[in-house]
């Protein structure tokens, strides 16, 4: 099972190939999103930012009303961040669950896409 | 306290998705066809039968999603009741009925232009083409209709419907002939059945509003909609078909534009071009609905591996341009087949049968999750489920078969030529082209290793992995 630090290191991890990422900034330029990560099962909230199609800013814990709502086991998310597990098939699995808008669900699913892309040198 | 959403979903905007995305233009037709199979004006009892059919429905849907309150539920709950290849080429047939009902409202409306600018039957064709060529770009480029504006339009659809019908049954002194005698020498019961099957469709698509699941304020708010729905859904129904028994010909509503002769007897050439409007309003819901509904589905469904890896490519505006054109331009060639044979009937007929077969397999699904996932709370649990459920399968798979092998009141097997074709080459991809993408799936993962730096397993952890059920099929490399 992952730990609270583990998700973090996956956050910061993507949080800096998501703004090293050419094919995000042009794809998911002028999307503005801020979402909520929970893994219940270790007890980790995060608020993640994301300003024109950056992500800016991971910050722990988090009060008040969000645009996006994902909830997963601390696992799955972090090896989702990680690039090594599929959000898609995860969410299609039933693995994690997502409140808000499918718009934003699927340029988040967009984001780690392209990272994963990048990563094979595609 | 629960993280709340900064923007949901409420009750009004949720009936009128579930209600929107029902009430296609195509709704007048079958509307029209249910007065054929049955004497005089009782055909609004089909309604009626199918609406309580209907309620059953609700109960099914309204379970699943409590259990599964995400926009891919149809494929959770269908993969955890029967095989996952099985589930898949149901689904898969299943997005023919979201073809269907656009390629329909596009022909809908494009003969209606073309009768009440009283041009030839041809040019229908052109603004088919205009019309899902302007759906088709306008959902490339992201263009959404707001909640607000979906409410505008479908609310506004309806009373305009309402008004003409009632304004039409008041040209004819509200004089009812036969409203409770569906059959006689003319019409025998079996046409009073098929007029159910037919009348299913009218209600079809309500559930697609489950998919916004994720978006609505709370989660009850989608089974209490979906129930609002299929009441409004009735009494606009069954005002239509009451209204056009009364002041319709045999000829009249047999034709692709019977709501345009309707209007036409209550208001004159205003009614008239107030019903060409309202028809052509009814498309900003249901292309919206079903190009978004559809595409994201085959988007998820590319990334998760059973579609080829274009169908999860974006553009420059997010959207998944592969699925949004493949969308349009199998609408494009069902309507023009249909224009040009004028066989919207047979369309009508294969929707009806390939709603009510995902009605029979709702109903599976909720009998098998019962025992499979019986511990798992349901905010919504449908009363009487042991016997409605499997009362309901049958009644569905009766009435599919039923609507698969009639168009018109004639008995043709046109439906279930297309189903079978369909379902036989959703089978063969699940079975034979799926495994070939998952097998280089798994090689390019295997190729590409894994990132996540490895940790000494603590002593808590590797106690937990001992004891882990071993899970096979959580794929996870994205898809390309």
């Amino acid at each position: 099972m992952a730990t609270k630090e583990e998700l973090r290191e996956a956050l910061d991890d993507y949080a800096r190939r998501a703004e090293a990422s050419e094919r995000v900034r042009k794809t998911l330029k002028g999307w503005n999103c801020l979402m909520r990560l929970e893994a219940p099962d270790i007890g980790a909230i995060y608020t993640l930012r994301i300003s024109d199609g950056q992500l800016t800013e991971v910050t722990e814990g988090g009060e008040g009303a969000v645009d996006l709502i994902i909830q997963g086991s601390g696992e799955d998310l972090t090896n989702i961040f990680w690039g090594d597990e599929n959000p898609a098939s995860n969410y299609m699995q039933g693995a994690i669950t997502t409140r808000g808008s499918q718009e934003d669900v699927m340029r988040l699913d967009a984001m780690a896409m392209f990272l994963y892309l990048e990563a094979e040198g595609k | 306290m629960a993280t709340q959403l900064r923007r949901a979903i409420g009750l009004r905007t949720v009936v009128s998705a579930s209600t929107g995305l029902a009430f296609a233009a195509v709704e007048f037709l079958a509307a029209a066809g249910l007065v054929a199979y049955v004497a005089g004006d009782a055909a609004w009892l089909a309604v009626a039968v199918a609406g309580g059919l209907l309620l059953l429905v609700w109960g099914y849907f309204s379970e699943l999603n409590g259990l599964f309150p995400t926009a891919a539920a149809i494929r959770l709950y269908m993969a955890k009741a029967m095989d996952d290849r099985a589930a898949l080429t149901i689904t898969f047939t299943y997005l023919l009925t979201i073809v269907l009902v656009v390629s329909a409202d596009a022909y809908i409306i494009g003969s209606a232009i073309t009768y009440v600018f009283d041009q030839a039957s041809w040019v229908a064709v052109v603004y088919i083409a205009l019309l899902l060529v302007t759906a088709t770009l306008a959902n490339l480029r992201g263009v959404r209709v707001a909640g607000a504006v979906q409410d505008i339009a479908t609310y506004t659809v309806l009373a305009g419907v309402v008004v003409i019908c009632v304004i039409g049954l008041a040209r004819d002194g509200f004089a009812l002939r036969t409203p409770f005698n569906p059959v006689d020498a003319g019409h025998p019961i079996t046409s009073f059945i098929s007029a159910v099957a037919l009348a299913i469709f009218l209600y079809s698509a309500f559930e697609w509003v489950t998919t916004n699941a994720e978006e609505v304020r709370d989660p009850r708010l989608i089974h209490r909609g979906m129930l609002i729905s299929l009441g409004v859904l009735f009494v606009v129904c069954a005002l239509i078909t009451l209204a056009m028994s009364h002041l319709l010909t045999s000829a009249e509503l047999a034709t692709a534009y019977p709501q345009l002769y309707l209007a036409q007897r209550a208001a004159g050439s205003i009614g008239l071009i107030a019903m060409l409007a309202v028809t052509a309003l009814t498309a900003l819901n249901t292309f919206n609905g079903a190009f978004l509904t559809a595409s994201r589905f085959m988007y998820a469904t590319a990334r998760e591996g059973n579609l080829p890896p274009v169908f999860s490519r974006l553009n420059d505006k997010a959207a998944p341009w592969a699925p949004i054109v493949a969308l349009g331009a199998a609408s494009l060639v069902c309507a023009t087949l249909v224009a040009v044979t004028g066989a919207w009937q047979a369309l009508v007929a294969t929707g009806a049968a390939l709603e009510s077969m995902i009605y029979a397999a709702a109903a599976y699904c909720v009998i098998r999750l019962r025992g499979r996932l019986k511990d798992t709370p349901r905010p919504f649990r449908m009363a009487l489920a042991p016997l409605l459920a499997p009362v309901g399968l049958v009644i569905f798979t009766a009435l599919a078969v039923l609507a698969s092998i009639t168009v018109g009141p004639d008995l043709n097997v046109t439906p279930l030529a297309i189903i079978l074709v369909t379902g036989t080459l959703s089978a063969a991809y699940t079975l034979l082209v799926i495994p070939e993408l998952k097998r280089r799936d798994a090689a390019r993962r295997a190729a590409r290793g894994r990132r996540r730096p490895q940790r000494a397993p603590t002593a808590e952890a590797s106690q937990e992995v001992e004891s882990a059920p071993v899970e096979s099929g959580m794929g996870p490399a994205p898809g390309e």
